[in-house]
């Protein structure tokens, strides 16, 4: 069993735990600290995928990936801030 | 022996991700869980490039771009999420002393 499985692993784990405050911040604002934590933990995963696979081009999903996640909590910080 | 290295960083990248999300289930507060998940994901993610390079020295400029723009977006979105947060009223556990009312009215706190 190569070590990739364990990686894979724990940054699942990370996954699932920032989803539980997905669903129990009481403000909005934790809910969005939490999706930005998501975001960035599977941008990890997919280095990690493009490591696996051994091909170049998958890195360049994880960079767009983090370019909208960016401009997502942007937009959520926005909206908390004073609406639509 | 690069692939131990690179697993070594790949495993603190991964850990410290683990650690960032703890930190954003278990501190009390809007502000603290900020800190928590920005500072310890940006060191994972950053952590995880740098392993990657290190396996694969070819693909630096790809890993460069991303490292870069991760430092750069991530101090930023945290930026505009506290002072929304702010804005918006959030209650402020464990501050003894807002030093940001000196500069800005806090306005009335929600619930």
């Amino acid at each position: 069993m190569s070590p990739m499985v364990i990686w894979y692993a724990i940054i699942t784990l990370a996954v699932f735990l920032a989803l539980w405050r997905v669903y129990a911040g009481p403000e909005a604002a934790s809910r969005a600290v939490a999706v930005d934590v998501m975001t960035s933990s599977v941008a990890g995963i997919m280095v990690l995928y493009a490591l696996d696979m051994n091909k170049a081009y998958l890195l360049d999903i994880a960079l767009v990936y983090s370019i909208l996640a960016f401009v997502m909590v942007l937009a959520l910080a926005r909206y908390i801030e004073r609406g639509i | 022996m690069m692939q131990y290295l690179a697993h070594v960083f790949l495993g603190i990248g991964s850990l410290f991700l683990l650690l960032g999300s703890l930190g954003v289930v278990r501190m009390p507060d809007v502000f603290n869980r900020l800190q928590a998940g920005t500072k310890a994901t940006t060191l994972g993610f950053l952590s995880i490039l740098v392993g990657a390079a290190i396996m694969h020295p070819l693909w630096i400029p790809k890993l460069l771009i991303m490292a870069v723009f991760l430092v750069v977006s991530a101090p930023l979105s945290s930026h505009n999420l506290a002072r929304a947060s702010y804005r918006a009223g959030a209650p402020m556990v464990l501050t003894h002393e807002d030093a940001y009312s000196e500069v800005e009215k806090r306005p009335k706190e929600v619930e």
